[in-house]
C-alpha cells in the first residue's frame, strides 16, 4: 500500500507560462527507494516539496496514509511524518553534530539526555564517531556532514525520507556510501525513501526511476 | 527550547553576538550623551543667564558713560524695574578726619542693596537690620568696613557723627568721637563689609543719601539735583532674555522725561557676557535641541534595524527548521528573542557605560530623562522589526531554500 501518492497534482509558480508539475499521479510504498531524475529546471525540487508539504498544490492532492495533507497540520507533518535531507546538508551552523541531530526529537518534546542517546546512537548508525559528534558542521567533510543529515531525517521517527539531491556535493566514494545507506534505510527498515538526482549512476543503485519533464512524470524502471 | 537555542547561538556567534550588542550598547551611549549635552546646556544657559552680572549706566547719547548724574534719573531707571539695584558713588570724597586719617581720601556710597554684584562683600549686620531693612531706610545708618571698625576702635551700632562742609556734601567730613566741629548727622554703624570697598569707604541706604541731599540741594528730590556719580545699575537676571525689556524700555523711558537733563541720557548696558557667551550657547543648545529628534530617530532606527538584518541573514537557518517542522510561530520566537536579547542587553550596558561615565550622578540620570523615552522607542522598534524580519524568513522561503543548490 503506497505510503504517500499524488492525485492530479498541479503547481505553478506565479507569473510562470507552464505549471512546475503538471497532473502528477504517482504512488510511494514502503521499503523502496525511488529516484526521480530529470533535467534542470523540470519540476523534480517543486515534487519534492509539495511532497513535504512546503507548498499545497493548485489543484490535485497529496495523501499521506491516504489522508491529504492540506487537512493536516503542516507542521506536524514535517516534524513527525516525512523527514528531508538536502544537497547542501542544511545542518544548524552553531549546533554540534549531535545538537543537529537532537534537533528533530526535542521539537517533539523528548528530553535532552533520552535526545542525546537516541543521537549518538543514530549517528553512530551512519558512521559517524564520538569526536566527530563534538564537531560543528564546519569542521566536518561533506560526506560527514551529508550523514549527519541522515542522522537528522531518521531522529525523528518518519518513515518517509525525502532526498534532495543528496549525493550532488559529494565525491563518489560518498556518493556510494550515502546511497547504500539511503538503500539499507528502505530495504532493512522499510522507509520509503525519494531522492531526486541528476545523477545516473545513482538512479541505477535505487530500486525505482522516475523521469520527470516538463512538470510531467513518468515511470522509468 | 527557545532558550537553549537563544544561550546556545550567542555564545557560538562571538562576533556577530558581541557587534550587535556592542553596536546597541555604542548607540545608546552616543545618544544618551548627545541628550545628556543638551540638557546640560540648557541647564548651564539657565544657571548662566540665573546668575550672570550685567550692569547698566547711564551713558550721553554717544553711549560714553557720563558722571554727575541727576539723581532724579536714577529714580526714573528704578521705577522703570529692569534692574535689581543699584550701586551709587557720591559727586564727592568723604575726608576722615581722625588723626589716624587726616587727609585720607574715601568714597561715600549709595545702594539700594548692600550686596549687589558682590561689590561689599562678607557683610555682618547689626541686630535688627537685614538687607531689606537697609534698602527701606531713610535713616541715618551706614556700613563701615571691618578694618575702620577695627581700626577706629567702633563696634556695630556704635554712633558716628557725618558732617559736611559748607553746607556741601562735596566733601563730608567725619568726627567719629561724636563731636561735630561742623554741623551735621548722627548716623547709626548697623553694619560692616569685609571687602569690595575701600577700608574707610562709607556705604549708605540710597533712601538715606536722598534725603541728605535733598537737604542740601532742596528739589533734588525732583530730579535735579546732580549728585550721583559712577552709577551702576544690576539688570534682573529674570530679563535677561528679553532684551527689550532691560535695554529699550528703560531708554524710552529716559527719552521721554520732561527733565533735559534726564531726557539726553541714555542706558548703556554692559551684557558681553550675554551677547557673546550665553545667547551664542543658547542658540547653540538650540540646534541640538532641534537636531535632537531627527538624531534620536536615526539611532532608533539605526538601532532597530541591525537586529533585524541579522535575523534576515539567518533566513536558511530558519527555513530549515520550517522545513523539520518548526512551527513558524516557534522559528519567530526564537529569533527574536535571541536578537533582543542582545539588544535589551545592549541598550543596558550603554546606559550603564553613560552613567559610568557620569560618575553616576543624580544629575545625569535625571538629565537622561528624556533619553530613556528614545531609548524604550528604540527597543519596541527593535522588537518591532526583529518580529516582521523573523515572519519573513519563517514563511515562504522554506520553498525557495529547497530549491536552492550550492
Amino acid at each position: 500500500m503506497a505510503v504517500i501518492s499524488l492525485k492530479n497534482v498541479t503547481y505553478s509558480y506565479k507569473g510562470a507560462a507552464k505549471p512546475a508539475v503538471n497532473s502528477v499521479s504517482c504512488e510511494f510504498e514502503a521499503g523502496t527507494l525511488y529516484a526521480v531524475v530529470g533535467p534542470s529546471g523540470s519540476g523534480k525540487s517543486t515534487l519534492l516539496a509539495l511532497l513535504a508539504g512546503l507548498d499545497l498544490p493548485d489543484e490535485g492532492e497529496v495523501l499521506f496514509g491516504g489522508e491529504n495533507i492540506a487537512a493536516l497540520d503542516l507542521d506536524l507533518y514535517r516534524r513527525e511524518y516525512i523527514s528531508m535531507i538536502f544537497q547542501a546538508f542544511r545542518l544548524f551552523p552553531l549546533l554540534t553534530a549531535l545538537e543537529n541531530v537532537c534537533y528533530p526529537l526535542e521539537l517533539v518534546g523528548v528530553k535532552s539526555a533520552e535526545a542525546k542517546q537516541r543521537a549518538r546512537e543514530l549517528l553512530a548508525g551512519v558512521g559517524i564517531t564520538e569526536e566527530e559528534m563534538r564537531r560543528f558542521p564546519a569542521n566536518l567533510s561533506g560526506g560527514q556532514q551529508q550523514r549527519v543529515s541522515i542522522a537528522r531525517a531518521l531522529a525523528s521517527g518518519a518513515k518517509v525520507i525525502l532526498a534532495d539531491e543528496p549525493t550532488g556535493n559529494l565525491d563518489v566514494e560518498n556518493t556510494r556510501t550515502i546511497i547504500d545507506i539511503l538503500a539499507s534505510l528502505a530495504d532493512e527498515q522499510n522507509y520509503c525513501v525519494i531522492a531526486v538526482t541528476h545523477d545516473a549512476e545513482v538512479a541505477d543503485m535505487t530500486d525505482v526511476v522516475y523521469r520527470m519533464k516538463d512538470g510531467v512524470l513518468t515511470r522509468e524502471r | 527550547m527557545v532558550m537553549k537555542y537563544v544561550l546556545r547561538h550567542i555564545p557560538r556567534a562571538p562576533v556577530r553576538s558581541l557587534l550587535s550588542l556592542l553596536l546597541a550598547a555604542a548607540l545608546t551611549a552616543s545618544l544618551g550623551q548627545f541628550i545628556a549635552i543638551v540638557r546640560s546646556n540648557r541647564a548651564l544657559v539657565a544657571e548662566m543667564y540665573d546668575t550672570a552680572e550685567v550692569y547698566a549706566s547711564p551713558a550721553n547719547r554717544s553711549g560714553v558713560v557720563v558722571t554727575n548724574i541727576p539723581y532724579g534719573a536714577v529714580d526714573l531707571l528704578l521705577s522703570a524695574d529692569f534692574s535689581s539695584g543699584f550701586y551709587g558713588e557720591s559727586t564727592g570724597q568723604c575726608y576722615w578726619v581722625t588723626p589716624a586719617l587726616e587727609d585720607g581720601a574715601c568714597v561715600m556710597y549709595a545702594t539700594t542693596d548692600p550686596e549687589l554684584f558682590g561689590r561689599a562683600a562678607g557683610l555682618t549686620y547689626a541686630e535688627g537690620y537685614d538687607a531689606e531693612v537697609f534698602a527701606a531706610s531713610r535713616d541715618n545708618v551706614c556700613f563701615l568696613s571691618e578694618a575702620a571698625l577695627e581700626n577706629l576702635g567702633l563696634g556695630l551700632g556704635d554712633t558716628v557723627n557725618l558732617s559736611g562742609a559748607e553746607e556741601s556734601l562735596r566733601r563730608i567730613y567725619a568726627n567719629i568721637y561724636g563731636d561735630a566741629f561742623m554741623e551735621g548727622a548722627r548716623f547709626t554703624v548697623i553694619g560692616s563689609f569685609r571687602t569690595g570697598l575701600g577700608d574707610y569707604d562709607v556705604l549708605m541706604p540710597w533712601g538715606t543719601v536722598k534725603r541728605i541731599y535733598g537737604r542740601f540741594y532742596p528739589g533734588a528730590e525732583d530730579g535735579d539735583g546732580t549728585v550721583q556719580t559712577a552709577v551702576q545699575f544690576r539688570v534682573r537676571n529674570d530679563l535677561l532674555r528679553d532684551e527689550h525689556a532691560y535695554r529699550d524700555m528703560p531708554n524710552e523711558l529716559l527719552a521721554k522725561s520732561s527733565s533735559q537733563s534726564i531726557s539726553t541720557l541714555t542706558l548703556r548696558v554692559f551684557d558681553d557676557e550675554v551677547q557673546n557667551v550665553i545667547k551664542p550657547l543658547e542658540e547653540n543648545t538650540d540646534l541640538l535641541e532641534l537636531l535632537l529628534p531627527f538624531v534620536g530617530a536615526a539611532v532608533v532606527v539605526v538601532g532597530a534595524a541591525i537586529p533585524g538584518l541579522v535575523i534576515l541573514q539567518s533566513s536558511k537557518e530558519a527555513a530549515t527548521m520550517r522545513a523539520l517542522g518548526t512551527a513558524r510561530r516557534r522559528v519567530m520566537t526564537m529569533l527574536v528573542c535571541e536578537q533582543m536579547l542582545l539588544t535589551l542587553t545592549g541598550l543596558a550596558l550603554g546606559v550603564f557605560v553613560l552613567l559610568a561615565a557620569h560618575g553616576f550622578e543624580h544629575e545625569t540620570a535625571a538629565q537622561l530623562a528624556g533619553a530613556y523615552g528614545y531609548f524604550a522607542a528604540c527597543a519596541l522598534l527593535s522588537a518591532a522589526v526583529c518580529l516582521a524580519a523573523s515572519a519573513f524568513v519563517s514563511s515562504g522561503s522554506a520553498l525557495k531554500l529547497l530549491q536552492s543548490k550550492e
